[in-house]
């Protein structure tokens, strides 16, 4: 597989608190990595700074997507280039249906105009396969949704979207095992239509039933320590993490 | 012939605040030299039209304005012919009553005065789409709505240039009657905008969501008076904007318990969105009290957009730039999503 993403010396954190000690990482091309490690460990912090969140400052290394460095790059202009971050809690913005989130969205990606027509269609698709209903497409975007449909929110715009790359962060979180299991399908979907990579950073093991793994990091305060096949989740999940730190 | 106007001073609060604060009222000049427009209209059938008096049981009750005595005694003063219209007792409307006022430069300047009746047991949907230019233009509608009735009114104000706009209501309402105020305002270079809603009837209830947008060297000034004189009356003033360039808003929201209104409730929000940092916003929410039995609440969002917001919408491919423009729209597109479809015509608020 071409390799689609490569971390090297990742250095990064907020104001003077370095939280990332230096972190090397490569995905390939329609890849499924796995990030696990105890709280705090930076799991989300590395998610975060891959897609340029405010706050962060990177202090040292580089983050090479596609060819391209793209370390302390803007976030829109990463997502623009194919790079999709699922939020451990979504926002609510009121005002802005859905709908209308996803399809400009779109618009802003590909630069081009969509087709409202083509875009309903599709949309009710999507959210037909995430047993998501039709009403939720023109209710302001996460107002007044469970937290089940909000993370479902999410998967509907990967599917939608269509990135190379999606980092989903804790996306099984807080979820009942029906919920987790209709996610979990919206993410085998994604790998089944779209082939992208994935990195799936996660304590639990539910929302990976459906998906062929590559390999897993294990995390602990803002370093790799571990790393290996699918076989590594089973070890976590026997024996915690304890046996990987120092 | 040099033209006469009038000074007058309105959207006074109930209760003065500092002098200083230059927040208590407003003082405007109005031309005395005046003329009605000739609105468009989509009469529903069933509704009576009278020119140049309220009609109805309801017509004697004098009834208060967001603006003022001022504003009364200049519209008495100018002679301006007042329409009158009235619903049939029991009867709820399906089709509402449009009217259009698109103005075109005039000298003089317009005034536009409406009686509404909403007899006992009926209901309508008023809408009132305001476009076009001119230099001074003023809309009054006095609202009476009888016992059981209820009185929806949409107001959309698209005037551009430097029109000084004048939009003012006055409500009585009876037990049980509901007012139901949408208004947007897009345009105009000045506009004042002043609502007193008496609810003198037990039972009787007030909601309004306005949204505003505001830029350039623009101006807003308002003043939304709840009066709850009846037991067990409600209001709730919901108000949300966008503020950009170099404008300015005087948002005043009043809610003023009267002894005797035992049960009552009143709440008032505003959100606004402030895009640049030269825009001068001035809220000043009120709750006055003489009764001890009631509930009220205020609250104000006033900001910019937050930055986990923007970070999340730019995650998704939305340049800052962009994410602005929706958030603006969002404050707009929220209070127009609460019109019932196929009300308006399509292009309306485009």
């Amino acid at each position: 597989m071409a390799e689609l993403l490569n971390i090297t010396g990742l250095k990064a954190g907020i104001e003077d608190k370095e939280i990332l000690h230096g972190i090397d990482l490569s995905v390939g091309e329609g890849e499924v990595h796995v990030l696990m490690g105890p709280n705090g460990a930076g799991k989300s912090t590395l998610g975060s700074v891959i897609i340029g969140a405010p706050g962060y400052e990177i202090t040292g290394g580089s983050i090479i997507y596609d060819g391209e460095d793209i370390t302390g790059e803007a976030t829109d202009k990463i997502a623009k280039k194919g790079v999709f971050l699922s939020f451990q809690n979504p926002i609510e913005i009121p005002g802005i249906t859905l709908s209308n989130f996803i399809k400009t969205s779109m618009e802003e990606i590909t630069g081009q105009r969509i087709k409202l027509w083509d875009f309903k269609k599709k949309l009710e698709a999507v959210m037909e396969t995430l047993h998501m209903d039709k009403s939720y497409a023109d209710r302001d975007l996460n107002v007044g949704f469970s937290g089940g449909e909000k993370k479902k929110a999410e998967i509907l715009q990967l599917l939608m979207l269509r990135p190379k790359l999606a980092i989903l962060d804790e996306t099984d979180s807080g979820l009942d095992v029906d919920a987790v299991h209709i996610v979990s399908e919206g993410v085998r979907e994604y790998k089944k239509q779209v082939g992208g990579a994935l990195i799936i950073i996660t304590h639990s093991t539910r929302i990976l039933e459906a998906l062929d793994v590559d390999k897993t990091h294990i995390l602990a305060d803002g370093r790799i320590v571990a790393e290996g096949d699918a076989t590594l989740i089973d070890k976590v999940n026997s024996d915690g993490f304890e046996q990987f730190l120092g | 012939m040099e033209q006469s106007n009038s000074t007058l001073t309105i959207n006074r609060l109930p209760v003065r605040t500092w002098n200083r604060l230059k927040l208590n009222d407003a003082t405007v000049v109005l031309p005395d030299a005046v003329k009605p427009y000739e609105y468009f209209e989509e009469l529903p059938e069933g509704v009576d039209r009278v020119k140049g008096k309220s009609i109805g049981p309801m017509s004697d009750i004098k009834i208060a304005t967001g603006f003022g005595d001022d504003l009364d005694g200049y519209i008495n003063d100018t002679g301006v012919m007042i329409s009158g219209y009235i619903t049939e007792d029991g009867r709820e409307y399906d089709k509402p009553l449009k009217q259009k006022y698109v103005y075109a430069d005039t000298a003089e300047g317009i005034i536009n005065a409406l009686d509404l009746t909403i007899s006992d047991g009926s209901s309508l949907t008023v809408v009132q789409e305001v476009d076009g230019h001119t230099s001074q233009a003023l809309l009054r509608n006095i609202c009476r709505i009888g016992k059981n009735a209820s009185l929806t009114l949409i107001q959309i104000q698209k005037l551009t240039g430097n029109t000084e706009f004048y939009n003012d209501i006055g409500v009585y309402a009876e037990d049980g009657g509901e007012f139901n105020l949408i208004q947007i305002i897009l345009g105009a270079g000045s506009s004042y905008y002043g609502l007193k809603c008496a609810l003198a009837g037990t039972g009787s209830k007030l909601s309004t969501n306005i949204a505003y947008s505001v830029d350039s060297d623009r101006r807003l000034d308002m003043n939304y008076v709840a009066d709850h004189t009846g037991k067990r009356t409600e209001s709730d003033i919901s108000v949300r904007g966008v503020l950009k360039g170099n404008a300015k808003k005087l948002f005043r929201g009043s809610i003023d318990f009267h002894k005797g209104c035992a049960g009552a409730k009143g709440s008032e929000i505003e959100n606004v969105l402030l895009i640049d940092d030269t825009v001068t916003n001035q809220t000043i929410p009120l709750i006055l009290c003489d009764e001890e039995d009631v509930e009220g609440a205020h609250g104000a969002t006033i900001g910019r957009i937050d930055e986990s917001l923007l970070f999340y919408m730019r995650s998704r491919g939305i340049s800052e730039e962009q994410a602005y423009a929706l958030m603006e729209q969002a404050q707009i597109d929220s209070v127009i999503n609460l019109i019932e479809e196929g009300i308006l015509e399509h292009e309306s608020i485009e």
